[in-house]
């Protein structure tokens, strides 16, 4: 049997230390002990399902207490916002069966094929998962530039990376089993209706009821744990393939140009070796672009990624020695910046070589081997800004943010810049046909008043000090509407959330689709249960009675 | 002059067990982590660095071999699916220790993180 331990009065914080935040209640799950002498796949249905019932029994805990805590799941803890945090919370990461499929398992009128769909259980994460397919010669679609996100985070936050053709995360999910309450009927099998991918045979083994519906499939995608416990995944998986990535500069006239239109048949900038017979230059897996906003003269880096057909003859692109510096350090160079927030760009020419890939390096390697492990460096606290602009509106928004940093700043971050095709997801943020995400990594800091910090204001001097993180999430947030540039942002990264109406602007009437699928899925009080601040503060925790047209509860 | 004699006489030995202390404790270590695995997870991020969202098991003991016992094995019990990292941390005086029992006597520091049950 599935065993949970209880915490109570704790602080939860995520690995870049956006935290801590009080919980009331912690809860561990581990999953029942394997069964040898079983069949694998029945031994992994008994263990999921057993899971299944330990967790509505959290559930129905939770509702039968009058102080109605709100619950919520979370793997890895790598997202830097507080769309995981709540009353109660719920560590997933050890459940992670993998059940595999069988071909009777798929839908009669199914266009995928049984050897491309994998079921796994919340809490495998994406390197788990990679491993899992290697084992069959299949690979994920995309990940995110790194591997260490359960699925079911990444997933429900819309976790990207830059490939210009696969999409984010939640593009290769094909079905959801959802928990969302403790009754027998709240197990519930998403789909979508226009495209199913298992038969409702397979869902009745996972003792679930299944619902077809592409609008409540699509808004269940990126739900943000808001649709109930995401217990399990159906992913579509593809064949093996590599990749071969080269990180090169390139003239910020070509990279601009590039990232408006991303014709790289046409472009100046080329890789030898990657070129059709005509000498032009193909399309890339993946184009990403680092820029330094505080050195306009020197040129951008750009990692740029080919898809290659696999085989087995290639060195392995992961290091066998990895250097990291002194765990103090980032935290130094963080109480540095707060006294002499000046200096940012003297530090960042300095640190250049830390904070971007080296230039002019050729790897190979699978999916999984070229987005290898993360490993959290020093003792500082990070934070991470990501928004989504339509990819016609790329350089304005690029420059938009260079300016921004110069004149509110210096900020102590860095500057990557990535594209992804739309979602279907309905809050997916990369929304737009195709969308450009301008992102921001560094180092958290807290403004300090300086004597030293001046700057010439009208006929006199006032003292100038370093905008606050919130202020300077607010001056992009406020930058952006006034440019009339359309946009979306990250959820699981740092942003000034509670800007009013930001949830609105970004989404229009996908919000309200989201809130009224969400409505109709949950109950008054399960609807509540799987609420937390961060939906209150953002406007999409409120529940309408459902319509007569979405039957689902 | 005088003073100056007196003074570095006086803080002579402060300064030896200083230098003493510095260097006998200072220490370096060795990790050897798993391309392929996946380490077991904290449930609540803490610590810094590496071992941030890792749950990190600690060895620290000391072993005695007798005189006709050339070397040991540390038996661990708590990792069944195998070992993610391993760090072995030996200071100058640890080092000095095994030298001066001629290897009897051995201070172990060893940090290891588990695979997950994957």
């Amino acid at each position: 049997m599935a065993t949970t331990t209880e915490e109570k009065k704790v602080s939860y914080d995520t690995i870049h230390r956006n935290g801590p935040w009080p919980v009331e209640v912690l809860y561990r799950t581990r999953l029942a002990s394997r069964n040898a002498s079983a069949d694998t796949r029945s031994d992994a249905l008994r263990r999921y399902n057993d899971a299944g019932e330990e967790i509505q029994r959290l559930l129905q805990a939770c509702l039968d207490d009058p102080k109605k805590p709100r619950f919520r799941a979370y793997g890895s803890s790598w997202s830097l916002s507080k769309v995981v945090h709540s009353d109660r919370m719920h560590f997933n990461a050890p459940m992670n069966v993998k059940i595999p499929l069988e071909t009777d398992d798929l839908h009669s009128n199914t266009r995928y094929q049984h050897e491309n769909l994998f079921f796994f259980q919340c809490g495998n994460t994406v390197k788990e998962i990679s491993r899992q397919l290697k084992k069959t010669g299949k690979s994920l679609k995309m990940s995110g530039a790194s591997n260490g996100q359960t699925i079911a985070g990444a997933v429900s936050t819309g976790v990207h990376g830059s490939a210009l053709k696969a999409g984010s995360i939640q593009d290769c999910v094909v079905g959801i089993q959802l928990i969302i309450g403790p009754k027998p009927e709240d197990r519930v099998y998403l789909e979508n209706a226009s495209d199913p991918a298992l038969s409702d045979g397979f869902a009745q083994q996972l003792h679930c009821r299944v619902i077809r519906n592409d609008g409540l499939f699509q808004a269940a995608l990126v739900s943000m744990g808001g649709f109930g416990f995401i217990a399990g995944l159906v992913i579509e998986a593809e064949d093996q393939f590599l990749l071969k990535r080269y990180t090169k500069h390139i003239k910020p006239k070509d990279a601009l140009k590039l990232a408006q239109t991303l014709d790289f048949k046409n472009s100046a900038f080329t890789i030898d070796g990657e070129k059709h017979p005509d000498g032009s230059g193909k399309t890339p897996y993946h184009y990403k672009l680092y820029i330094n906003p505080y050195n306009q003269k020197e040129d951008y880096l750009t990692e740029i990624i080919y898809r290659h057909p696999y085989r087995t003859n290639y060195p392995k692109p992961q290091p066998l020695v990895e250097k990291f510096i002194y765990t103090d350090m980032p935290g130094w160079i963080a109480k540095l910046v707060t006294v002499d927030f000046k200096r940012i760009p003297k530090l960042m020419k300095l640190m250049q070589g830390t904070l971007f890939p080296k230039v002019d390096q050729v790897t190979e390697g699978t999916l999984g081997e070229i987005f290898w492990d993360t490993t959290i460096k020093g003792n500082s606290a990070g934070f991470a800004w990501a928004f989504g602009v339509d990819q016609s509106n790329a350089t304005k928004a690029i420059q938009l943010f260079i300016e921004l940093a110069n004149q509110k700043g210096p900020v102590p971050g860095a500057i990557g810049v990535r594209f992804i095709p739309a979602t279907q997801a309905t809050l997916g943020f990369t929304k737009f046909p195709m969308t450009c995400i301008v992102e921001m990594d560094g180092l958290q800091w807290q403004p300090m008043r300086v004597p030293w910090g001046k700057r010439k204001s009208g006929l006199g001097w006032r003292k100038r000090q370093m905008p606050s993180m919130k202020a300077f999430e607010k001056e992009i947030v406020k930058g952006l509407q006034k440019a009339g540039i359309p946009f979306t942002w990250h959820w699981g990264k740092n942003c000034a959330w509670e800007h009013p109406g930001l949830v609105k602007h970004m989404f229009g009437e996908r919000m309200e689709e989201w809130m009224r699928y969400r409505s109709a899925l949950l109950r008054p009080e399960t609807a509540h249960l799987f609420s937390n601040d961060f939906m209150d503060i953002t406007g999409l925790s409120a529940y309408t009675p459902p319509d007569s047209e979405m039957p689902f509860s | 002059m005088k003073t100056n004699a007196i003074f570095s006489v006086k803080l002579r030995p402060v300064v030896l067990a200083l230098l003493l202390a510095v260097t006998l404790s200072s220490c370096y270590s060795v990790r050897i982590v798993s391309r392929d695995g996946e380490p077991e997870k904290k449930a609540v991020s803490s610590d810094a660095g590496f071992y941030r969202d890792k749950v990190a098991h600690r060895q620290d003991t000391t072993i005695t071999l007798n005189p006709i016992q050339s070397d040991f094995s540390l038996v661990d019990p708590v990792c069944p699916y195998g070992f993610y990292s391993v760090e072995y941390r030996v200071s100058l005086g640890q080092a000095l220790l095994n030298m001066i029992t001629f290897g009897k006597v051995k201070k172990v520091k060893i940090i290891y993180v588990c695979n997950k049950d994957c």
